[in-house]
């Protein structure tokens, strides 16, 4: 850009005035509403609270990895192992309660996590393997782990006080939709208002600047992908809560969780997150999960089934991001 | 360049046919049954179709995107002609092939004239056509004449003929498109500085649709072989070669920026996957840990181009 | 009526970006067989006119006219084949893994297809013969990245000269090439000049451009102010001349005073026997008011022995004494722990986070020592951030607008203020002044002084021959990774200082 001397407008003027991130909330909104509103039309108990709690319900693991999925991108990276820790935490936890024990199984659940997405960090940041490569490597090895030391699910039984806790509610609301929630605020909070949550966005803008800066990029990275990995877990406990004992589809290649985490790719984009700038925000991945919750829930009420479900998440993700683009700065 | 310093240079350029020929070694020394033919018409019939997609996603990963719609379009390609195949063959895969020309266009144009990131905008269509895919072939089944199988399976004594051929013209076409084409060096030019290839007068645009049509083809092409190869349509076909894509692309030294690489080398991971199967097989190594075998396989080798580039960088500034 | 010798009019040009007007009605008159400068300060219009003329960006208002034509030029494609303007950019524009004769012909490799192949033989020849024209000597083979960067200018020069264009448009071509390569390229802009070509010089080394233009176009925030015919003879009125009308301000540059050397202060920072790949036994003392300036010819050591010290680059030998103490520092983190902050010469890249907002720029890399136990004081953070941009008055529309939207020197200023807020002992600055008008440039040199009364020192590394000689107390001449001279005293001559460039 040349000249700019600062008659400058607050932010890009792109359509009447408002900056381009603010167009894409009010698109986002606007998308909720007007999904939520035709599918009051489709079945009029949709609005209500009840039903919303259900929906959040069974939305809920899907909101979290689309978090931990947001704080990758956040720092510039991609993530596409997190369905896979998902599951592995699924299945081990199954294995290691057994219908029985709790608090050491979670703990072992949480840390391993941890130390899976500690390993994705650690390619990335110290041996420079792209994160696309680091992740796609784990995914295919943890798809190979999980099948050859659990061969295939239908073994082990969540814990009773899991079992308990994940279909509990509190005043109507579902805790694990609390849980989400709560995760979303803490999130945002350390976004915005958190030194780290601001190194983070750095690294996401450009992490040569703050390594020059003196921020330690390395290890924060190790930190973001723990992270992401003990939120990838957490979500599995919930799985696991609910369905009490897993069977997993393994498809035979494509590799385990991979269609959760793409969707969970898919609502942070929805939401806004783009994978260039360290721009985003957790509550906006939130709006971005509901938009894809409600449309699919449309889409199964009016009975068009599954294969309808694909075609037109497709498409309204397209239709999205193509608008985004449109008013890109 | 000292001896030394010209045996390391060839290592860090040629590292992916050293563990290709490694790896063969080792699996015919090791094990009897790996140095049958029928294990290297398993592998030469296996390797197809993957060593196809593979040069689909090169070629896109080279301009700096991504395609994430190889793998449907290879199931798309089988469903269509689990349907069709039976009235027409000829004019089936005419279809076939244009319906996946038309499909890349749509990838080319939401990428190159939309400005949609194409990680985004291939894995929206690959919901799409995952869809259409599930809805002409809910399930495995359709027919597809035996004329095809006899023509893409042809063998002799054992030997796998035309998958052979097909694995040679693949190279060799691969490695012409990139190395003595325009559009392959426009490909490098997009993908190593996209800004200054279009000051240099290059249609980006064009470069990037051409590109992601070319993808949807050869990806349908592989649909075309897996159909002959099951005898039937099958809405999952192409699924598993979508990471094995990725995987052969960036083990075989393919940036994933974009403009540095060549297929040869993605050429020779996609053999290294194929023969995975039968070289742990033959080890008595399930199926599955195979899987594991791959994932640290890809993470070690681009793990070593990495830290080629960071040593070669600080002896450069050590001195 | 048409002129004969007019090449190409441009009437009434405007173009607006967001939130300014780059060029405002300029017109021109570019004859045959002239050489033009087009001089103007960092933001003043010039890529901008360059970039219309090559068709990579359309005027709002106005006319482009080639002979006697009204045209619009809607790609750099129409503009090389069907208008015949060519241009090498400011930024190298090659495609460093294609090979010199790829990147040559890189838009007309259909001219070698010999059955939808290329022919590798004849597009070497014909690279070859282009680089003949021009007596440039390297292998056409070699891959772009290869080559030294003037070898990729001259390379550039080639590709455009073999559009064969009527109008040739070079802008700061010259930025990387040495006195002899500058020869080398004025010999082939005579030659193009007696065929009869247009050229479009853009330097901002006024020295060359008054040494071979004929006519100098001056713009100043994108307005046109003057096209000056050069006399070739009284140099020194004419500089003034077109100073005056590239800045507005009468006296070039005007520097606050130097510390008197026996006030520099305590020593702060000592180096001894510093080596590595590039640098050989480097020993200097850096006081506690001091400015010093690295000087020399660019590349000589200077921007090396600044990232050594600031941990980018490793050291093999040689120790680091900080107030007395030494000190290891292996990473960037290890520096700025010490109190030791680096401004990089390419600031968008290495410094900036050019997508994030004013604030988060100016007050991150401080705000864990106003932060609560990690959490932001979003008040003190905005106290602090507002008396930076008060103090040294930089210009923003808000605090959340993206820095990437404020002009070069407002962007250093920030950067500057950032450094302010991380409490420095010691900065580094590498051409701190580059790419800044000359407002912009005395404000900072206002600044680096006050930080040195103030107790912190800078080393700075300056290119600008009017910098070196007024601006910093002491002056280090670095060549081939030594120190190879120090100049202390009050007065120094130019050519004193040259000849310590050169040895």
């Amino acid at each position: 850009m040349e000249g700019l001397k600062s008659r400058n407008p607050l932010k890009v003027r792109n359509f009447k005035g408002i900056s381009a991130s603010t167009l894409q909330l009010i698109l986002l909104i606007v998308a909720l509403a007007g999904l939520s509103i035709a599918a009051s039309f489709i079945m009029p108990g949709f609005l209500t609270f009840r039903h919303i709690m259900t929906l959040l319900y069974g939305y809920t693991m899907l909101g979290i990895l689309a978090l931990a999925e947001t704080l990758i991108i956040l720092t510039g990276n991609i993530d596409i192992s997190l369905g896979a820790i998902y599951w592995i935490t699924i299945m081990y936890g199954a294995i290691l309660m057994n219908g029985k024990e709790l608090w050491i199984p979670l703990l072992v659940c949480i840390s391993l996590g941890a130390l899976l997405g500690l390993i994705n960090g650690f390619g990335i940041a110290y041996l420079r393997i792209p994160s696309i490569v680091m992740t796609l490597a784990m995914l295919i090895a943890l798809t190979g782990v999980l099948y050859v030391t659990t061969g295939g699910g239908g073994h082990g039984r969540a814990a009773p006080e899991l079992i308990s806790f994940t279909t509990g509610r509190i005043y109507g609301i579902p805790n694990i939709v609390l849980v989400w929630i709560i995760l979303v605020i803490i999130l945002e909070f350390m976004l915005r208002r958190t030194v780290l949550g601001w190194k983070i966005r750095t690294i996401g803008s450009n992490s040569t600047a703050s390594y020059l800066t003196g921020i330690n990029v390395n290890r924060i990275i190790l930190l973001v992908f723990s992270l992401s990995g003990i939120l990838a877990s957490i979500a599995g406990l919930f799985y696991l809560g609910w369905a009490r004992t897993p069977y997993p589809t393994f498809q035979a290649g494509a590799g385990v969780g991979a269609r959760i985490t793409l969707d969970a790719i898919a609502a942070t984009i929805l939401g806004g997150t783009s994978f260039y700038g360290g721009r985003g925000s957790f509550v906006r991945t939130f709006l971005g999960t509901l938009v894809l919750a409600i449309s699919f829930s449309i889409l199964t009420m009016s009975g068009l089934g599954w294969t309808w479900k694909m075609i037109f998440s497709g498409l309204i993700m397209l239709t999205v991001v193509g608008l985004y683009s449109k008013y890109k700065t | 360049m000292s001896f030394i310093e010209k045996i390391k240079d060839l290592i860090t350029r040629y590292y992916i046919y050293i563990i290709l020929i490694m790896l063969w070694g080792l699996a015919a020394a090791v094990s009897p049954f790996f140095r049958t033919l029928i294990t290297f018409s398993a592998i030469i019939i296996a390797a197809v179709p993957i060593a196809l997609i593979s040069l689909a996603q090169n070629l896109v990963i080279l301009t700096g995107n991504f395609d994430l719609t190889v793998g449907v379009m290879a199931s798309l390609a089988t469903a269509i002609a689990s349907e069709t195949m039976t009235y027409n063959l000829a004019l089936s895969i005419i279809m076939i092939l244009g319906i996946a020309a038309f499909i890349g266009l749509i990838n080319g144009l939401g990428v190159a004239r939309f400005k949609i990131d194409s990680f985004i905008m291939t894995l929206g269509m690959m919901f799409t056509l995952t869809g259409i895919t599930y809805y002409i072939r809910p399930s495995t089944g359709g027919s597809i004449p035996k004329e095809l199988r006899d023509a893409l399976l042809y063998s002799i004594n054992g030997f796998p003929v035309t998958p052979f051929l097909i694995l040679i013209l693949t190279l060799i076409a691969g490695e012409m498109l990139l190395k003595r084409t325009i559009l392959g060096r426009e490909i490098y030019a997009v993908g190593g500085n996209p800004e200054s290839a279009k000051l240099l007068g290059i249609n980006v645009e064009r470069v990037l649709i051409k590109v992601y049509i070319l993808s949807a083809i050869i990806s349908s092409i592989a649909g075309l072989y897996l159909a002959a190869l099951y005898q039937c349509g099958k809405p999952d076909a192409g699924s598993p070669y979508l990471f094995d894509s990725f995987t052969a692309t960036f083990m075989g030294g393919t940036l994933v920026t974009g403009g540095v690489g060549d297929y040869a080398g993605t050429f020779a991971a996609s053999l290294i996957i194929a023969s995975l199967v039968h070289v742990l097989g033959y080890m008595n190594v399930s199926v599955w840990h195979r899987f594991i075998v791959k994932g640290l396989l890809l993470v070690s080798i681009v793990g070593i181009q990495q830290l080629i580039i960071l040593i070669k960088r600080v002896k450069e500034w050590k001195g | 009526m048409e002129n004969k010798g007019v090449v190409l009019e441009v009437k009434s040009i405007t173009k607006r970006f967001p939130g300014t007007v780059a060029l405002k009605k300029v017109s021109l008159l570019l004859e045959k067989g002239k050489i033009y400068g087009l001089v103007g300060e960092n933001g003043a219009g010039k890529s901008t006119l360059v970039k219309i003329l090559m068709g990579f960006l359309q005027p709002d208002e106005g006319e482009i006219i080639i002979k006697g034509k009204r045209v619009r030029i809607r790609s750099t494609h129409e503009a090389r084949y069907n208008y015949k303007i060519a241009a090498v950019f400011q930024e190298p524009t090659i495609i460093p893994e294609l090979s010199v004769a790829e990147n040559i012909f890189l838009d007309r490799l259909k001219m070698f297809r010999k059955g939808g192949l290329i022919d590798w033989g004849l597009l070497r020849n014909e690279a070859q013969a282009m680089l003949n024209t021009i007596g440039l000597d390297i292998d056409v083979d070699m891959k772009a990245k290869d080559l030294p960067l003037y070898d990729v200018r001259f390379v550039e020069l080639a590709r455009e000269l073999s559009y064969d264009p009527d109008i040739l448009i070079l802008d700061e071509i010259t930025a990387v090439f040495d006195s002899s390569r500058v020869k080398k390229l004025f010999s082939i802009l005579k030659e193009l000049k007696k065929r009869g070509k247009t050229i479009i010089f853009i330097s901002h080394r006024l020295s060359e451009v008054l040494e071979i233009c004929d006519e100098i176009i001056v713009l100043k925030d994108g307005v046109l102010q003057g096209v000056i015919h050069n006399v070739f003879s009284n140099v020194l009125a004419l500089r003034k001349k077109i100073i005056r009308l590239m800045t507005g301000f009468e006296v070039e540059l005007t520097f606050p005073e130097k510390t008197g050397l026996t006030r520099k202060g305590k020593l702060v920072l000592e180096v001894k026997g510093l080596s590595n790949k590039w640098l050989k036994e480097i020993n200097l003392k850096l006081h506690k008011h001091e400015i010093v300036a690295l000087a020399g010819l660019r590349g000589q050591g200077q921007d090396i022995l600044l990232r050594t010290l600031y941990g980018i680059i490793p050291k093999r030998k040689g120790e680091i004494y900080l107030e007395g103490r030494k000190i290891e520092i292996r990473t960037p983190l290890d520096a700025a722990k010490s109190g030791i902050f680096f401004i990089s010469d390419n600031r968008d890249l290495e410094n900036l986070w050019l997508s994030l907002d004013v604030h988060t720029n100016i007050s991150l890399p401080s705000t864990t020592s106003r932060a609560f136990r990690g959490i932001i004081s979003l008040k003190r953070d905005r106290e602090a951030v507002s008396k930076i941009i008060s103090n040294l008055k930089i210009k923003i529309a808000s605090l959340s607008q993206q820095i990437k939207y404020l002009s070069g020197g407002n962007k250093q200023k920030a950067l500057i203020g950032r450094f302010l807020l991380m409490k420095p002992k010691i900065i580094l600055a590498d051409e701190p002044t580059k790419g800044l008008d000359v407002g912009t440039k005395v404000e900072m040199y206002k600044i680096l002084r006050e930080l040195a009364q103030k107790g912190i020192p800078s080393l700075v590394i300056l290119t600008e021959l009017p910098e070196v000689l007024n601006l910093p107390d002491r002056i280090l001449v670095m060549r081939e990774g030594r120190i190879v001279r120090e100049f202390a005293k009050k007065n120094i001559s130019e050519e004193e200082l040259l000849d310590s460039y050169y040895g």
